[in-house]
């Protein structure tokens, strides 16, 4: 057996918190109507701040994050997505959309704790379009919730480090009509100094998120994806709240301090791995299997790396947690230019969308490789997603990229939202195979 | 007519024989939201970037992932072939996830002198699109100048307005022919004729128009319509499928109007003249009839559809669901609530361009027994 190298492990202390917050985001949303309070639902990260600014009592909900989170129960997503295709819709959609879609047709929403509640029908759809399937997603639900109106936001425009101010005004344009309308449909009227209080709060957690990340470029690693995973969702679901800066400044300093004690995620850390795009939900074990049997951690991708997080690059070419403009300079600016300013440092600083879905692959492969390098990674296993278009744009000339840049690259088939495209034992066997080429013996025999 | 069915044919020979004859440069584009008057007016002839029906597309399978539609799989795999040696630039405007894959990928493999994308708006509704698309298009015009060391001065711009506009009326005034009780055209020729207007010079192909109404008052056409269908479609340039239907089917029928690129969506609207000229071009993209991907919030497409199986008198629709189009598919289940309230019947195909036509044979006829009342 090979010789490993063995560090101290520890579970994560804010580990329960993050589980609190989730039940608390969930709920609330769900019950939102029993205190006179608002439903707000889109795609995650739709620009946060500006919907809170209707109301403290207003409750997002990102349904992709939701969706993913109903991904985890394998039995109650089944159903959902056998719904959907009972109605004629077809089986190759979006994953997320077809649990969501599929929870209003089943009429039922389910809560971390397992309990299952009638479907929270929303009061209004506001969300951004960035893959085609975003705004065409609100237009069907509202439709099949009996009508619920809808305000779209195109972001098909230059996002991410290209971004001029002709496409910040494409986007601050739609953002102002957006809020006419809301005041409309609502009645209720944007609040500006909610806004900056929600503003701030949002883009500090996600710069305390880009701090916490950063420490994974220690060996060992702190923290594995795996554990990210249930944090990184509160940077589009609930940013804007303040209980999300808190929690990510808290992780932030309960990761440095693991570094300090080199506190290890996986003790038999010895193979580092870059991921892309959301993994098969409901088969984390996967990651699991690859830990114990073989010391190999998923340690970051451009997915939990970049959705909702803003990344400032320093002269050397690193990537450094965006800094954040004060409350003073916030609070001086009339509320066009505010908006402005907020809707800038949203979408130029972080290159998610962008690399993503305007799809420009050759910049998302710089970018993995450039994680690959300061995260000191060993090779990538990537995600061929049947159930989101979005993220398996480039996939494959990205796996070409990081091939040629001298990194092996796995690759399995699944579906973030829907198991049943999934094949638990043949992955298995890829991964097997897949360290049996690079010479990695098993840690555990028979594992 | 057969100039039509000849150029869609033999596309790639054209551009070849044009470049030949002209000297000019020719530029593939991926998607119909692309201005060709731009092009035109730098005299660059744009041609439209197709797959091949019936051809292998495996050689894309390393660059693309397999969820994406066979369309954009296809054109990718047309130029990895080499078929499109004779291009000099590539561009696209924005539209969908899959084919702007199919533009990635063809930049990084198969270089060419010039290479661009445009930022098309997707919110054909959203406010500030049109100053936002008449900036991409001053920056698109810039970057052509660059490319070809020439101005395009309003000269131009009028002169390549006036090429595909005319071209757009020419063929509306045509579709006025399809609405007749004995439809003038079939289905498929229709097809041919946009088809072809994509891949060749639209001077030339002007002028094959301007023929063609001269004659159609006067064509007699040896068949009968039977049923009145309507293609309700992602990209469809399927013309074996189109044939077989018109041509092939134990029951008569004809294909009198469609909703789809290679078909009506591509010329519908009225061209606005303009004092600032990019912004009319800008415009008149905008407002066409939308392609599913941009069609939100508001759904514009169905009451367009709505318009034409009216003028039409469309009795029945066959929805031609490209496999794995998210846009389409993403309409599909309200578009069947609209036609069932419309009391059309439809029949969903999905296709593939590796599908033969004739496999659908019998369950076209049976849709047609079935669903259609015949009289
Ligand atoms: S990016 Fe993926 S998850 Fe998001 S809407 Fe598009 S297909 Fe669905
Ligand atoms: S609109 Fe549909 S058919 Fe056309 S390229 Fe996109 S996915 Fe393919």
């Amino acid at each position: 057996m090979t010789e490993v190298k063995k560090y101290p492990e520890e579970p994560l202390k804010t580990w329960n918190k993050a589980k609190e917050l989730r039940l608390k985001y969930f709920t609330s949303y769900a019950k939102a109507h029993e205190t006179g309070g608002l439903r707000f639902c889109g795609s995650a990260g739709s620009l946060n701040s500006i919907q809170q600014a209707f109301g403290r009592d207003v409750f997002i909900l990102g349904s992709e994050p939701y969706s993913a989170h109903a991904a985890f129960f394998s039995d109650f997503a089944r159903k959902c997505q056998e719904a959907c295709e009972s109605r004629g819709i077809a089986h190759d959609l979006c994953g997320y959309m077809k649990n969501y879609w599929g929870g209003i047709l089943i009429n039922q929403f389910i809560l971390p704790t397992h309990e299952i509640v009638p479907w929270p029908k929303a009061d209004v759809m506001w969300t951004q379009h960035i893959c085609c399937t975003h705004a065409k997603w609100y237009q069907y639900a509202g439709e099949l919730e009996g009508g619920v109106p809808e305000f779209g936001i195109d972001f098909n425009c230059r996002i991410g480090h290209t971004m001029t101010d002709r496409d910040i005004d494409y986007v601050l344009e739609q953002v102002l009509e957006g809020i006419e309308w809301v005041e409309k449909v609502t009645g209720r009227k944007f609040d500006d100094e909610l806004f900056i209080e929600a503003s701030l709060n949002e883009l500090a957690a996600n710069s305390a998120w880009g701090q916490a990340y950063e420490y994974n470029q220690n060996i060992p690693a702190p923290i594995d994806e795996k554990s990210l995973y249930s944090f990184f969702p509160f940077n589009i679901l609930c940013p804007q709240w303040a209980e999300t800066s808190a929690l990510f400044r808290e992780l932030r300093d309960e990761l440095k301090d693991r570094v300090d004690r080199g506190i290890a995620a996986v003790g038999n850390e010895r193979f580092r791995i870059l991921t892309d795009g959301p993994p098969q939900w409901a088969m984390l074990q996967v990651y699991r299997y690859m830990e114990k049997v073989y010391g190999a951690v998923t340690l970051g991708s451009t997915y939990t790396a970049y959705w909702g997080t803003g990344w400032d690059v320093a002269e050397d070419g690193s990537l450094i947690a965006a800094k954040i403009p004060t409350r003073e300079e916030f609070a001086q600016l009339n509320r066009e230019a505010r908006l402005r300013k907020y809707i800038a440092w949203k979408l130029s600083k972080q290159e998610a969308y962008s690399v993503t879905f305007t799809g420009c692959h050759p910049r998302k492969s710089a970018l993995m490789l450039k994680i690959m390098e300061l995260w000191k990674l060993d090779g990538a296993i990537i995600h061929l997603n049947r159930g989101c278009e979005g993220s398996a744009m480039g996939v494959l000339e990205n796996r070409l990229d990081i091939i040629k840049a001298g990194y092996p690259v796995l690759t399995y088939e699944g579906n973030m939202g829907d198991v049943r495209d999934f094949d638990y034992a043949g992955t298995i066997r890829k991964i097997e195979n897949f360290f049996e080429n690079l010479g990695l013996e098993k840690l555990i025999k028979g594992g | 007519m057969s100039s039509f069915k000849n150029w869609s044919d033999n596309r790639h020979d054209y551009a070849r024989e044009w470049k030949k004859k002209t000297g000019g440069k020719v530029l593939g584009y991926f998607c119909t939201y692309l201005p060709e008057e731009i092009l035109y007016a730098a005299d660059v002839l744009p041609v439209r970037i197709f797959g091949q029906h019936g051809s292998d597309i495996g050689i894309s399978s390393a660059h693309i992932y397999d969820m994406y539609c066979p369309f954009s799989r296809s054109c990718l795999a047309e130029g990895l072939k080499g078929k499109y040696d004779y291009l000099d630039g590539v561009a696209i405007a924005q539209s969908c996830m899959h084919i702007r894959q199919a533009f990635w990928s063809w930049q990084k493999h198969l270089p060419v002198e010039y290479s661009y994308y445009i930022y098309m708006p997707h919110g054909v509704q959203s406010k500030g699109r049109y100053e936002y698309y008449r900036g991409e298009l001053v920056e698109f015009k810039e970057s052509l100048e660059k490319w070809l060391g020439r101005t395009i001065s309003d000269a131009d711009l009028d002169k390549g307005i006036d090429i595909v506009r005319k071209n757009k009326e020419s063929m509306r005034k045509i579709w006025e022919f399809r609405k007749n009780d004995r439809p003038s055209i079939t289905g498929l020729e229709a097809m041919e004729i946009v088809f072809s207007s994509q891949v060749t010079d639209k001077r030339e192909h002007n002028e094959a128009l301007e023929q063609l109404i001269t004659e159609l008052p006067d064509r007699k056409v040896d068949r009968e319509t039977g049923t009145r269908l309507m293609i309700i479609g992602s990209e469809d340039d399927d013309r074996e499928f189109t044939k077989m239907v018109e041509e092939g089917l134990s029951l008569p029928a004809t294909f009198v109007i469609e909703d789809h690129c290679v078909g009506s969506r591509y010329f519908w609207n009225d061209f606005t003249p303009g004092e600032d000229r990019l912004a009319s071009i800008a415009r008149w993209y905008l407002d066409r009839p939308p392609c599913p991907s941009k069609d939100w919030p508001k759904r514009l497409r169905f009451s367009h559809i709505k318009n034409l199986i009216q003028e039409y008198k469309v009795e029945a629709a066959i929805l031609m669901q490209q496999k794995f189009c998210d846009p389409h598919e993403l309409d599909i289940p309200a578009l069947k609530t609209y036609l069932d309230e419309l009391d059309i019947p439809y029949y969903l195909i999905e296709f593939d361009v590796l599908v033969p036509a004739g496999q659908l044979k019998t369950r076209v006829e049976a849709f047609l027994e079935t669903r259609v009342e015949l009289v």
